[in-house]
Protein backbone atom coordinates (compact mmCIF):
# COMPACT_ATOMS: atom_id res chain seq x y z
CA UNK A 1 0.00 0.00 0.00
CA UNK A 2 2.52 2.37 1.02
CA UNK A 3 4.88 1.41 -2.03
CA UNK A 4 1.75 2.53 -4.15
CA UNK A 5 0.83 5.60 -2.17
CA UNK A 6 4.51 6.50 -3.20
CA UNK A 7 4.26 5.87 -7.04
CA UNK A 8 1.14 8.34 -6.63
CA UNK A 9 2.81 10.83 -4.86
CA UNK A 10 5.81 11.22 -7.30
CA UNK A 11 3.57 10.95 -10.40
CA UNK A 12 1.42 14.02 -9.03
CA UNK A 13 4.55 15.83 -8.32
CA UNK A 14 5.96 15.72 -11.65
CA UNK A 15 2.60 16.52 -13.36
CA UNK A 16 2.47 19.78 -11.13
CA UNK A 17 6.58 20.55 -11.87
CA UNK A 18 5.25 23.77 -14.19
CA UNK A 19 7.95 25.64 -14.90
CA UNK A 20 8.16 29.47 -13.29
CA UNK A 21 6.58 32.10 -15.06
CA UNK A 22 8.89 35.11 -14.08
CA UNK A 23 7.77 38.71 -13.78
CA UNK A 24 7.45 40.38 -16.94
CA UNK A 25 7.69 43.98 -17.96
CA UNK A 26 7.72 45.42 -21.45
CA UNK A 27 8.17 48.73 -22.82
CA UNK A 28 9.34 50.62 -25.61
CA UNK A 29 12.67 52.06 -25.82
CA UNK A 30 16.20 52.63 -27.88
CA UNK A 31 13.74 52.30 -30.40
CA UNK A 32 12.53 49.35 -30.05
CA UNK A 33 10.41 47.18 -27.80
CA UNK A 34 12.50 45.71 -24.78
CA UNK A 35 11.40 43.29 -22.60
CA UNK A 36 12.66 42.11 -19.81
CA UNK A 37 11.81 38.56 -17.98
CA UNK A 38 13.28 38.14 -14.02
CA UNK A 39 12.84 34.27 -12.35
CA UNK A 40 11.67 36.40 -9.31
CA UNK A 41 8.28 37.06 -7.95
CA UNK A 42 7.11 40.59 -8.30
CA UNK A 43 7.60 41.80 -4.72
CA UNK A 44 11.22 41.27 -5.30
CA UNK A 45 11.07 41.68 -9.38
CA UNK A 46 9.01 44.66 -9.76
CA UNK A 47 11.73 47.67 -8.25
CA UNK A 48 14.45 46.27 -10.42
CA UNK A 49 12.52 46.09 -13.20
CA UNK A 50 11.54 49.95 -12.79
CA UNK A 51 15.02 51.20 -12.43
CA UNK A 52 16.33 48.61 -15.34
CA UNK A 53 13.71 50.46 -17.60
CA UNK A 54 14.83 54.28 -16.17
CA UNK A 55 18.25 53.31 -16.66
CA UNK A 56 17.66 52.14 -20.65
CA UNK A 57 15.37 55.45 -21.10
CA UNK A 58 18.16 57.43 -19.93
CA UNK A 59 20.57 55.36 -22.12
CA UNK A 60 18.20 56.45 -24.93
CA UNK A 61 18.16 59.75 -24.17
CA UNK A 62 22.26 59.93 -24.09
CA UNK A 63 22.98 57.94 -27.18
CA UNK A 64 20.28 58.81 -29.85
CA UNK A 65 22.89 59.98 -33.02
CA UNK A 66 19.88 61.95 -34.26
CA UNK A 67 16.92 64.70 -33.31
CA UNK A 68 17.15 65.71 -29.82
CA UNK A 69 20.06 63.52 -28.52
CA UNK A 70 22.21 64.01 -26.24
CA UNK A 71 24.86 62.73 -29.09
CA UNK A 72 22.65 64.19 -31.67
CA UNK A 73 23.92 67.67 -29.98
CA UNK A 74 27.81 66.40 -29.60
CA UNK A 75 27.49 65.63 -33.75
CA UNK A 76 26.58 68.99 -34.49
CA UNK A 77 29.11 70.88 -32.76
CA UNK A 78 31.82 68.53 -33.80
CA UNK A 79 30.55 68.98 -37.53
CA UNK A 80 31.10 72.57 -36.97
CA UNK A 81 34.48 72.20 -35.66
CA UNK A 82 33.64 73.23 -32.37
CA UNK A 83 36.11 71.15 -29.46
CA UNK A 84 33.50 69.59 -27.07
CA UNK A 85 34.33 68.51 -23.74
CA UNK A 86 31.94 64.80 -23.26
CA UNK A 87 30.67 63.28 -20.48
CA UNK A 88 32.55 60.36 -18.71
CA UNK A 89 29.80 58.09 -19.87
CA UNK A 90 29.82 58.91 -23.58
CA UNK A 91 33.76 59.75 -23.36
CA UNK A 92 34.48 55.77 -22.14
CA UNK A 93 31.64 54.16 -24.57
CA UNK A 94 33.37 55.73 -27.25
CA UNK A 95 36.75 54.26 -26.02
CA UNK A 96 35.22 50.75 -25.83
CA UNK A 97 33.78 51.88 -29.54
CA UNK A 98 37.18 52.60 -30.38
CA UNK A 99 38.80 49.64 -29.60
CA UNK A 100 36.69 47.62 -31.10
CA UNK A 101 36.57 49.26 -34.42
CA UNK A 102 40.25 48.90 -34.39
CA UNK A 103 40.01 45.08 -33.59
CA UNK A 104 37.33 44.86 -36.52
CA UNK A 105 39.55 46.06 -38.82
CA UNK A 106 36.80 49.24 -39.23
CA UNK A 107 34.20 47.21 -40.29
CA UNK A 108 32.55 48.54 -37.44
CA UNK A 109 32.41 52.00 -37.44
CA UNK A 110 30.57 54.55 -35.39
CA UNK A 111 31.66 57.28 -37.69
CA UNK A 112 29.54 56.05 -40.12
CA UNK A 113 26.64 58.52 -39.85
CA UNK A 114 26.73 60.77 -42.71
CA UNK A 115 26.60 57.80 -44.84
CA UNK A 116 23.41 56.11 -42.94
CA UNK A 117 21.83 59.69 -43.55
CA UNK A 118 22.40 59.38 -47.30
CA UNK A 119 20.61 56.16 -47.21
CA UNK A 120 17.88 57.44 -45.28
CA UNK A 121 18.31 54.69 -42.82
CA UNK A 122 18.72 57.60 -39.85
CA UNK A 123 14.73 57.85 -40.03
CA UNK A 124 12.13 55.51 -38.12
CA UNK A 125 10.34 55.62 -41.07
CA UNK A 126 12.23 55.80 -44.54
CA UNK A 127 11.05 58.30 -46.86
CA UNK A 128 10.36 56.51 -50.75
CA UNK A 129 13.21 57.75 -52.35
CA UNK A 130 15.72 56.68 -54.32
CA UNK A 131 19.05 55.38 -52.76
CA UNK A 132 22.15 57.79 -53.49
CA UNK A 133 24.10 58.42 -56.09
CA UNK A 134 27.46 56.91 -56.86
CA UNK A 135 29.11 59.75 -56.91
CA UNK A 136 27.45 61.10 -53.48
CA UNK A 137 29.10 57.92 -52.02
CA UNK A 138 32.09 58.58 -53.07
CA UNK A 139 32.62 61.66 -51.72
CA UNK A 140 31.89 60.05 -48.04
CA UNK A 141 34.65 57.34 -49.20
CA UNK A 142 37.17 59.60 -49.92
CA UNK A 143 36.50 61.35 -46.68
CA UNK A 144 36.14 57.68 -44.79
CA UNK A 145 36.07 59.10 -41.25
CA UNK A 146 36.01 56.61 -38.56
CA UNK A 147 36.56 57.26 -34.74
CA UNK A 148 40.39 58.17 -35.38
CA UNK A 149 39.50 61.52 -36.54
CA UNK A 150 38.27 61.92 -32.75
CA UNK A 151 40.90 63.62 -31.56
CA UNK A 152 41.84 65.14 -27.52
CA UNK A 153 43.26 68.62 -27.27
CA UNK A 154 43.53 70.53 -24.57
CA UNK A 155 41.16 68.12 -22.63
CA UNK A 156 38.32 68.52 -25.42
CA UNK A 157 37.62 66.33 -28.37
CA UNK A 158 37.00 68.06 -32.00
CA UNK A 159 36.98 66.20 -35.06
CA UNK A 160 39.23 66.17 -38.05
CA UNK A 161 36.89 65.55 -40.29
CA UNK A 162 33.72 67.85 -40.90
CA UNK A 163 31.95 64.38 -42.68
CA UNK A 164 32.28 61.96 -39.17
CA UNK A 165 28.83 61.52 -37.85
CA UNK A 166 28.71 59.29 -34.54
CA UNK A 167 26.02 56.75 -34.81
CA UNK A 168 26.28 53.95 -32.27
CA UNK A 169 23.66 52.05 -33.77
CA UNK A 170 25.63 48.79 -33.51
CA UNK A 171 27.19 49.34 -30.30
CA UNK A 172 24.63 51.35 -27.85
CA UNK A 173 22.02 48.97 -27.81
CA UNK A 174 24.75 46.40 -26.40
CA UNK A 175 25.89 48.74 -24.23
CA UNK A 176 22.23 49.74 -22.61
CA UNK A 177 21.56 45.67 -22.55
CA UNK A 178 24.64 45.51 -20.60
CA UNK A 179 24.22 48.66 -18.10
CA UNK A 180 20.07 46.86 -17.81
CA UNK A 181 21.93 44.04 -16.75
CA UNK A 182 23.56 45.48 -14.21
CA UNK A 183 20.63 47.15 -12.83
CA UNK A 184 19.46 44.21 -11.85
CA UNK A 185 22.11 42.53 -10.76
CA UNK A 186 22.36 45.30 -8.09
CA UNK A 187 19.11 44.73 -6.65
CA UNK A 188 20.11 40.95 -6.03
CA UNK A 189 18.85 39.34 -9.19
CA UNK A 190 20.33 36.26 -10.27
CA UNK A 191 18.32 35.00 -13.35
CA UNK A 192 16.85 37.24 -15.83
CA UNK A 193 16.58 38.07 -19.58
CA UNK A 194 16.86 41.54 -21.08
CA UNK A 195 15.61 41.80 -24.87
CA UNK A 196 15.70 44.40 -26.40
CA UNK A 197 14.12 44.11 -29.76
CA UNK A 198 15.41 40.59 -30.56
CA UNK A 199 19.05 41.68 -29.30
CA UNK A 200 19.39 39.89 -25.67
CA UNK A 201 21.44 38.72 -22.45
CA UNK A 202 20.63 36.55 -19.78
CA UNK A 203 21.75 36.34 -16.62
CA UNK A 204 21.51 32.65 -15.12
CA UNK A 205 18.90 30.24 -15.78
CA UNK A 206 15.57 29.78 -16.38
CA UNK A 207 14.31 27.64 -13.25
CA UNK A 208 15.50 24.46 -13.34
CA UNK A 209 16.55 24.59 -17.22
CA UNK A 210 19.11 27.16 -19.80
CA UNK A 211 17.58 29.35 -21.37
CA UNK A 212 15.75 28.69 -24.70
CA UNK A 213 16.50 31.80 -27.35
CA UNK A 214 14.79 30.82 -31.08
CA UNK A 215 17.25 32.44 -33.79
CA UNK A 216 14.92 33.54 -37.06
CA UNK A 217 15.12 31.62 -40.30
CA UNK A 218 16.14 34.38 -42.37
CA UNK A 219 14.97 32.64 -45.33
CA UNK A 220 11.61 32.48 -44.86
CA UNK A 221 8.92 31.61 -41.75
CA UNK A 222 9.65 30.67 -38.49
CA UNK A 223 12.98 29.78 -36.19
CA UNK A 224 16.18 28.55 -38.05
CA UNK A 225 17.86 27.25 -34.41
CA UNK A 226 17.89 27.21 -31.14
CA UNK A 227 20.42 28.54 -28.29
CA UNK A 228 20.49 26.97 -25.17
CA UNK A 229 22.49 29.28 -23.02
CA UNK A 230 23.00 29.50 -19.28
CA UNK A 231 23.81 33.57 -18.70
CA UNK A 232 25.92 35.68 -18.45
CA UNK A 233 25.94 35.79 -22.07
CA UNK A 234 24.74 37.72 -24.77
CA UNK A 235 23.37 36.53 -28.43
CA UNK A 236 22.95 39.06 -30.90
CA UNK A 237 21.69 38.94 -34.55
CA UNK A 238 22.09 41.20 -38.04
CA UNK A 239 20.00 40.62 -40.63
CA UNK A 240 19.60 41.91 -44.28
CA UNK A 241 15.96 42.08 -43.16
CA UNK A 242 15.82 43.92 -40.24
CA UNK A 243 15.39 47.28 -42.33
CA UNK A 244 15.33 47.42 -45.99
CA UNK A 245 13.47 49.28 -49.20
CA UNK A 246 12.78 48.33 -52.51
CA UNK A 247 13.72 50.72 -55.58
CA UNK A 248 12.72 49.85 -58.98
CA UNK A 249 13.04 46.20 -58.51
CA UNK A 250 16.52 45.98 -56.41
CA UNK A 251 16.13 45.61 -52.30
CA UNK A 252 18.72 47.97 -49.99
CA UNK A 253 19.31 46.82 -46.88
CA UNK A 254 20.62 48.96 -43.66
CA UNK A 255 23.91 47.06 -43.47
CA UNK A 256 26.18 49.15 -44.80
CA UNK A 257 29.76 48.37 -46.07
CA UNK A 258 32.36 51.11 -45.06
CA UNK A 259 34.85 50.45 -47.60
CA UNK A 260 32.00 50.24 -50.41
CA UNK A 261 29.26 52.84 -49.06
CA UNK A 262 26.89 49.79 -50.18
CA UNK A 263 24.91 47.28 -48.23
CA UNK A 264 27.17 44.58 -47.78
CA UNK A 265 25.74 41.34 -49.52
CA UNK A 266 27.34 38.32 -49.28
CA UNK A 267 25.75 37.35 -45.75
CA UNK A 268 21.92 36.81 -44.63
CA UNK A 269 21.78 36.57 -41.10
CA UNK A 270 24.63 36.50 -38.78
CA UNK A 271 24.28 35.68 -35.16
CA UNK A 272 27.07 35.68 -32.41
CA UNK A 273 27.38 34.70 -28.11
CA UNK A 274 29.61 36.81 -26.24
CA UNK A 275 29.29 37.05 -22.29
CA UNK A 276 29.66 41.50 -22.91
CA UNK A 277 26.54 42.71 -24.90
CA UNK A 278 28.50 45.71 -26.64
CA UNK A 279 31.24 43.52 -27.97
CA UNK A 280 28.20 41.36 -29.65
CA UNK A 281 26.70 43.87 -31.10
CA UNK A 282 29.83 45.39 -32.40
CA UNK A 283 30.46 41.85 -33.92
CA UNK A 284 27.49 40.67 -35.24
CA UNK A 285 27.18 44.14 -37.37
CA UNK A 286 31.13 43.41 -38.28
CA UNK A 287 31.19 39.96 -39.06
CA UNK A 288 28.01 40.21 -41.46
CA UNK A 289 29.65 43.29 -43.45
CA UNK A 290 33.18 41.38 -43.43
CA UNK A 291 30.76 38.49 -45.91
CA UNK A 292 32.98 35.59 -46.44
CA UNK A 293 36.22 36.93 -44.43
CA UNK A 294 34.21 36.87 -40.80
CA UNK A 295 36.62 34.05 -39.34
CA UNK A 296 39.29 36.74 -39.64
CA UNK A 297 37.11 39.39 -38.02
CA UNK A 298 36.07 37.31 -35.64
CA UNK A 299 39.41 35.83 -34.37
CA UNK A 300 40.78 39.96 -34.17
CA UNK A 301 37.55 40.64 -32.09
CA UNK A 302 37.81 37.26 -29.99
CA UNK A 303 34.89 36.12 -31.07
CA UNK A 304 34.62 32.02 -30.88
CA UNK A 305 30.65 31.17 -31.22
CA UNK A 306 28.85 32.19 -34.60
CA UNK A 307 26.44 31.13 -37.10
CA UNK A 308 26.42 32.79 -40.75
CA UNK A 309 23.77 32.08 -43.36
CA UNK A 310 25.54 33.16 -46.62
CA UNK A 311 23.57 34.92 -49.28
CA UNK A 312 24.35 31.91 -51.46
CA UNK A 313 25.58 28.05 -49.79
CA UNK A 314 25.12 26.43 -46.53
CA UNK A 315 24.63 27.64 -43.10
CA UNK A 316 28.50 28.22 -41.10
CA UNK A 317 28.77 27.28 -37.61
CA UNK A 318 31.76 27.53 -35.46
CA UNK A 319 32.93 24.54 -32.75
CA UNK A 320 31.68 26.76 -30.19
CA UNK A 321 28.06 27.77 -31.56
CA UNK A 322 27.77 23.72 -32.18
CA UNK A 323 27.34 23.23 -28.81
CA UNK A 324 24.26 25.36 -27.95
CA UNK A 325 22.32 24.71 -31.64
CA UNK A 326 19.55 22.94 -32.13
CA UNK A 327 17.92 22.62 -35.54
CA UNK A 328 14.64 23.66 -35.18
CA UNK A 329 11.78 23.18 -37.75
CA UNK A 330 13.94 21.84 -40.64
CA UNK A 331 18.19 20.76 -40.33
CA UNK A 332 19.88 23.05 -42.96
CA UNK A 333 22.35 21.94 -45.16
CA UNK A 334 25.72 23.08 -42.54
CA UNK A 335 29.41 23.25 -42.10
CA UNK A 336 31.73 23.77 -39.58
CA UNK A 337 34.41 26.22 -39.89
CA UNK A 338 36.94 27.15 -37.15
CA UNK A 339 37.41 31.02 -36.83
CA UNK B 1 1.57 -8.60 -3.92
CA UNK B 2 -0.62 -6.00 -5.09
CA UNK B 3 -4.13 -5.87 -2.80
CA UNK B 4 -7.15 -4.32 -4.32
CA UNK B 5 -6.15 -1.08 -2.15
CA UNK B 6 -3.03 -0.31 -4.26
CA UNK B 7 -5.65 -0.62 -7.65
CA UNK B 8 -7.78 1.46 -6.07
CA UNK B 9 -4.77 4.03 -5.34
CA UNK B 10 -2.70 3.44 -8.46
CA UNK B 11 -6.59 3.98 -10.63
CA UNK B 12 -7.41 6.97 -8.33
CA UNK B 13 -3.48 8.77 -9.04
CA UNK B 14 -4.03 7.91 -12.66
CA UNK B 15 -7.36 10.39 -12.43
CA UNK B 16 -5.28 12.96 -10.36
CA UNK B 17 -2.43 12.68 -12.95
CA UNK B 18 -4.15 13.25 -16.03
CA UNK B 19 -6.52 16.21 -14.93
CA UNK B 20 -3.22 17.70 -13.19
CA UNK B 21 -1.77 17.59 -16.52
CA UNK B 22 -4.68 18.94 -18.54
CA UNK B 23 -5.32 21.59 -15.79
CA UNK B 24 -1.79 22.99 -15.58
CA UNK B 25 -0.62 22.29 -19.24
CA UNK B 26 -3.76 22.67 -21.40
CA UNK B 27 -2.69 25.61 -24.01
CA UNK B 28 -6.13 26.46 -25.18
CA UNK B 29 -6.87 27.68 -21.58
CA UNK B 30 -3.56 29.57 -20.76
CA UNK B 31 -2.95 31.22 -24.36
CA UNK B 32 -3.50 35.18 -24.63
CA UNK B 33 -2.80 37.60 -26.96
CA UNK B 34 -0.76 40.63 -24.95
CA UNK B 35 -0.85 43.82 -26.30
CA UNK B 36 1.58 46.43 -25.59
CA UNK B 37 1.12 50.31 -26.46
CA UNK B 38 3.00 53.14 -26.04
CA UNK B 39 2.60 54.17 -22.60
CA UNK B 40 3.77 51.04 -21.63
CA UNK B 41 0.12 49.65 -20.90
CA UNK B 42 0.14 46.03 -21.64
CA UNK B 43 -3.53 44.05 -22.37
CA UNK B 44 -4.49 40.50 -22.66
CA UNK B 45 -7.04 39.24 -24.97
CA UNK B 46 -8.16 35.21 -24.75
CA UNK B 47 -6.79 33.95 -28.08
CA UNK B 48 -9.77 31.67 -28.54
CA UNK B 49 -12.11 34.85 -29.28
CA UNK B 50 -12.29 35.95 -32.40
CA UNK B 51 -12.09 39.64 -32.98
CA UNK B 52 -10.91 43.04 -34.33
CA UNK B 53 -9.56 45.44 -32.20
CA UNK B 54 -8.54 49.03 -32.89
CA UNK B 55 -5.93 50.29 -31.07
CA UNK B 56 -4.83 53.92 -30.81
CA UNK B 57 -0.92 55.03 -31.39
CA UNK B 58 1.07 58.38 -31.93
CA UNK B 59 0.21 57.88 -35.72
CA UNK B 60 -3.23 56.74 -35.40
CA UNK B 61 -5.64 53.37 -35.26
CA UNK B 62 -3.61 50.36 -35.98
CA UNK B 63 -6.08 46.96 -36.15
CA UNK B 64 -5.19 43.48 -34.94
CA UNK B 65 -7.11 40.29 -35.53
CA UNK B 66 -7.51 37.59 -33.25
CA UNK B 67 -8.55 34.30 -34.89
CA UNK B 68 -8.49 30.73 -34.72
CA UNK B 69 -6.23 31.24 -31.65
CA UNK B 70 -3.51 33.05 -34.09
CA UNK B 71 -2.77 36.97 -34.37
CA UNK B 72 -1.90 39.24 -36.64
CA UNK B 73 -1.52 43.14 -37.32
CA UNK B 74 -4.10 43.78 -40.32
CA UNK B 75 -3.87 47.17 -40.72
CA UNK B 76 -1.54 50.21 -39.74
CA UNK B 77 -0.84 53.53 -40.81
CA UNK B 78 2.99 53.52 -40.48
CA UNK B 79 4.46 53.69 -43.69
CA UNK B 80 6.63 50.71 -44.32
CA UNK B 81 4.17 47.67 -43.01
CA UNK B 82 6.30 45.84 -41.57
CA UNK B 83 4.25 44.83 -38.81
CA UNK B 84 1.58 43.98 -41.38
CA UNK B 85 4.45 41.87 -43.33
CA UNK B 86 5.07 39.86 -40.16
CA UNK B 87 1.99 37.91 -40.92
CA UNK B 88 0.10 35.59 -38.25
CA UNK B 89 1.66 34.99 -35.06
CA UNK B 90 0.48 31.20 -34.57
CA UNK B 91 2.98 30.23 -31.22
CA UNK B 92 2.70 31.08 -28.00
CA UNK B 93 6.29 33.57 -27.36
CA UNK B 94 5.48 34.28 -31.14
CA UNK B 95 5.80 38.90 -31.30
CA UNK B 96 5.47 41.38 -33.69
CA UNK B 97 6.21 45.39 -33.35
CA UNK B 98 4.84 48.28 -34.70
CA UNK B 99 7.15 50.46 -33.85
CA UNK B 100 6.50 54.29 -35.36
CA UNK B 101 3.26 53.42 -33.87
CA UNK B 102 4.50 51.77 -31.08
CA UNK B 103 1.96 49.22 -30.59
CA UNK B 104 3.33 45.32 -29.85
CA UNK B 105 1.86 42.06 -30.17
CA UNK B 106 2.77 38.76 -28.40
CA UNK B 107 1.22 35.45 -28.21
CA UNK B 108 1.63 33.97 -24.78
CA UNK B 109 0.36 30.83 -23.03
CA UNK B 110 1.76 27.46 -21.37
CA UNK B 111 3.46 25.75 -24.64
CA UNK B 112 5.98 28.66 -25.71
CA UNK B 113 8.83 26.80 -27.39
CA UNK B 114 11.57 29.89 -26.78
CA UNK B 115 12.12 32.43 -23.96
CA UNK B 116 12.99 35.26 -26.63
CA UNK B 117 13.39 35.02 -30.42
CA UNK B 118 16.73 36.48 -31.83
CA UNK B 119 16.60 38.45 -35.22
Amino acid sequence: MKRAAAVVLILLLTACAREPDGTRRQFFALGTLVDITVMAPPEKADAALRDAEQALLEFERRWRAWNEGQLAVLNGQLTEGQPVILAENIASGIRQARQLERESRGLFNPAIGKLVELWGFHQEERKAEPPPSDADIQVWLDAAPSLNDLVAENGKFVSRKPQLWLDMGAFAKGLAVNAAIEVLKKHGITDAIVNAGGDLKVLGTHGERRWRIGVRDPRGPGILAAIEVSGPVSVFTSGDYERWFEWEGRRYHHLLDPRSGYPAMQTTSLTVLHEDAARADAAATALFVAGDDWPLIARSMGIEAVMRVPAEGPVEITPAMQAYINWEDRQPEYRVIKP
Amino acid sequence: MIRAGDILIIIFGAFAVGFSWFAIFNPSETASVQIVQADATAKNYPAWRDEILNISGPLGETRIEIHDGKARFLASPCANKVCIRAGWLAHAGEAAACLPNRISLALLGGDARFDAVNF
